[in-house]
């Protein structure tokens, strides 16, 4: 499938649903080294695990964000690392199942879409917390993450 | 014959008079620097301006804790240093006191995004 055909299915199944809640599961913060000066780079992690059930879906999106330095040996040193979960819940329409396909890709999509600007917010505020300069997590659109999900092709965070 | 009478006790008396001098024309100095007025400065330390004035025209002793807490509250940390008795005048003045600006350190650290990686994880209890 294309990542057109992806976005427009994750939107076709999210319009069935009724979302009824987005919480914050889980989070978990680490920080390193105390850093004054340096360049560190920053990988994102986003895990999309669906759950569904007769008359639900919970859409749970997992966020790793690390930010690491190289080390004098030529290693990567941990400077800070932010772990946060978020659950979408949705209420699906009586007698509908969706695919696994189609959970997926609303999962990918859709799931991810929702809850992306609470965890670019939590990603800001707990950088500032450990006393880096806060950190953004770009944008994302839904093309760019149904090419996220079909592809190993890294996008800028 | 000097007017000066030389001797330790005079010698001490005048170093102690000098560094006095020296430090009420610091804060003086720092309190133009900042273009804030006397009052404001007492405010700041919440003492009355006559204190202010008092401790400035050398009226009460000027201790190095008073000074510390006048040149904090200016933003400005005071250095102390030292010359031998025979250096000159200027040299004496320079190295008696120094202001030294407090300055906000800012972290100098920047990001860059190596990417992102997206990945669907498949239950057993997920519906097929």
């Amino acid at each position: 499938m294309t990542p057109e055909e992806i976005a427009a299915s994750a939107t076709r199944v999210e319009a069935q649903l009724g979302l009824s809640n987005i919480r914050l599961e889980r989070s978990n913060s680490e920080v390193g080294l105390p850093l004054k000066t340096g360049q560190l780079t920053v990988q994102m992690g986003i895990e999309v695990t669906p759950d569904q059930t007769a008359e639900s879906i919970a859409m749970r999106v997992a966020y790793t964000v690390v930010a690491n330095r190289l080390s004098r040996s030529g290693g990567e040193e941990l400077c800070w690392k932010v772990e946060v979960t978020y659950v979408v819940d949705y209420k699906t329409p009586p007698e509908v199942c969706f695919s696994r396909e189609e959970l997926d890709m609303l999962g990918a999509v859709s799931s991810t879409l929702t809850v992306h600007p609470y965890a670019r917010a939590f990603v800001h505020m707990m950088t500032t917390q450990m006393g880096y300069p806060s950190f953004g997590l770009q944008p994302l659109t839904a093309h760019e993450l149904a090419e996220l999900s079909t592809s190993e092709t890294l996008a800028d965070v | 014959m000097s007017w000066f009478d030389d001797t330790p006790e005079t010698r001490r008396l005048f170093a102690e008079e000098e560094l006095l001098l020296a430090a009420t024309e610091l804060v003086a100095e720092a309190i133009q620097t900042r273009g804030i007025t006397r009052q404001e400065l007492a405010r700041r330390l919440d003492v009355r301006p006559s204190e202010i004035t008092q401790r400035l025209a050398g009226a009460r002793n000027l201790t190095l804790r008073t000074l510390a807490g006048m040149m904090d509250a200016l933003g400005f940390k005071v250095v102390l240093g030292h010359c031998d008795h025979n250096a000159p005048p200027e040299a004496v003045r320079s190295l008696s006191l120094q202001m030294q600006e407090e300055k906000v350190c800012e972290p100098e650290v920047r990001y860059t995004s190596t990417g992102a990686r997206l990945h669907v994880v498949r239950q057993a209890s997920t519906a097929a």
